[in-house]
């Protein structure tokens, strides 16, 4: 889903995964799926017969390997405008980027103190993450730092039920964070979950445009809900792996 | 109504140029201003916070530019939220055509439904339009659909300034034939209306 979301922040009409067991797996038995047994393998069939042939041809092919990658985060104002966390803002960033970011050509993103995180969106606001990101505090004891507003908002009201039947809900506000109603909340900000001013914000959600989270001068780094949780736990920006280590 | 009266195939107006790449659709119309039922008064806000930072500056406050009814983009114009409100917004502002080095997909298409035109050129052609309009501000743009050419004049009658500019085709049929006005296309069905609403369970007593 992320993969597929993002896609079109990178200027793809369509961003698709091609449909396999994971896809049936996760299908099975839920609530408007086909009856289990034969109505769901004819379904099943029938999806797996949309997956791209064997044979078939395409016009580009990149190979990444996920565990390779290095945390990523946006530093300026398109999703695209994004380093490792370890890494610098490329020299030749754009001028506009910089000055409403208040960042330079060429600084560290890390260490850059944040007010506000945010865990949620239609992009990463799925059970799954919130189960990564409760996990993660669980694990290692983490707590919210102080002076940092720290939210946790499901993507559905399905994801908020069952995160409250995992009980993840209790793991989030112990640790300092609020859990709230599912909704787009921060994403777009036409709730009252806005920035102020130029707050900082360490932000799960799909977009970092000028203005996005609410306030016309707030700024957002995009990053995983992992990220988010390191960076909420240190008031920072944090490469969660050094967390994890 | 019907859809021959709503038939664009044609633009004319002055144009002025908004620089810069990505224009994203949170900046032609800030989230806050999405809470309307209707698209009415969307106009105002178009670009409300860059235009409140630039003091008066931004080319959309521009004494010069009011009444300029085509805008000139650079690449990836509309990119971002697929939030329709971006093109009324822009409309209501007065832009009836925009030229462009490139749109975002989502709003173009958005354009094409709500009857604003959106042609791109290639960056010689861009260039050449832009050095064309600060040379003659006040020249007369045409932007002509039948023939895909972007005229600006009139300078020497026998050698009219024309630029090749495109749309994908299915767009251009939608404007030149009046069917991008899916209000307009629907109720030439006439009578048949009535007919599928008579069949349609809950539509069937509002009918009657
Ligand atoms: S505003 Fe809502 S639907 Fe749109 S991208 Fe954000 S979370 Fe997804």
């Amino acid at each position: 889903m992320t993969v597929c979301n993002m896609s079109i922040e990178g200027g793809a009409q369509c961003g698709y995964v091609n449909p396999d067991a994971t896809t049936a797996g996760y299908l099975f038995g839920r609530k408007y799926s086909p009856e289990p047994g034969e109505a769901f393998a004819k379904a099943r069939d029938d999806w797996f017969s949309l997956a791209s042939d064997v044979d078939a041809e395409f016009d580009d092919y990149f190979e990444l390997k996920g565990e390779e990658i290095e945390p990523m985060m946006t530093w300026g104002i398109n999703p695209g405008e994004s380093i490792g966390v370890n890494g610098k803002i490329p020299e030749n960033a754009a001028k506009e980027a910089l000055e409403y970011m208040e960042f330079a050509a060429g600084q560290e993103i890390i260490g850059e103190p944040i007010n506000v995180a945010f865990i949620g969106s239609c992009t990463n606001g799925r059970i799954t993450d919130l189960r990564a990101a409760a996990d993660l505090i669980k694990k290692h004891g983490l707590r919210v730092a102080p002076g940092v507003k720290a939210l946790v908002v499901p993507g559905s009201e399905q994801v908020r039920k069952q995160a409250i039947a995992e009980r993840l809900d209790e793991i989030f506000v112990k640790a300092g964070w609020e859990f709230r109603e599912a909704g787009c909340s921060m994403c777009l900000a036409m709730n009252p979950d806005k920035l102020k001013g130029n707050q900082l914000c360490a932000s799960s959600s799909n977009r970092n445009f000028k203005g996005r989270q609410g306030s016309p001068t707030g700024r957002t780094m995009l990053m995983s809900p992992a990220s988010v949780v390191a960076c909420a736990t240190r008031g920072c920006i944090t490469d969660v792996r050094e967390i994890l280590n | 109504m019907n859809s021959k009266e709503s038939i664009i195939d044609h633009v004319a107006g002055k144009a002025f140029h908004l620089p810069g790449n990505d224009m994203d659709t949170d900046r032609i119309i800030p989230a806050r201003f999405l809470k309307c039922v209707t698209f009415k008064g969307l106009g105002v806000n178009v670009f409300k916070d860059d235009r409140a930072k630039l003091e008066g500056k931004h080319p959309f406050d521009l004494p010069e530019n009011q009444g300029r009814s085509i805008l000139v983009v650079d690449e990836n114009f509309g990119s971002g939220s697929s939030r329709e409100h971006a093109v009324p917004a822009l409309m209501q502002y007065g832009i009836k055509a925009i030229i462009g080095l490139s749109f975002a997909a989502i709003f173009r298409g958005n354009a094409v439904g709500n009857g604003l035109v959106c042609v791109e050129v290639t960056p010689k052609q861009h260039e050449h339009i832009l050095i064309m309009l600060a040379d003659h501000p006040l020249c007369d743009v045409e932007i002509d659909l039948a023939n895909m050419l972007i005229e600006l004049g009139p300078f020497i009658q026998e050698h009219p300034d024309m630029t090749p500019c495109s749309m994908p085709d299915s767009h251009r049929k939608m404007l030149t034939t009046g069917e991008w006005d899916s209000l307009a296309t629907a109720l030439e069905a006439g009578p048949l209306i009535e007919e599928t609403a008579a069949r349609i369970p809950y539509m069937a007593a509002v009918v009657a």
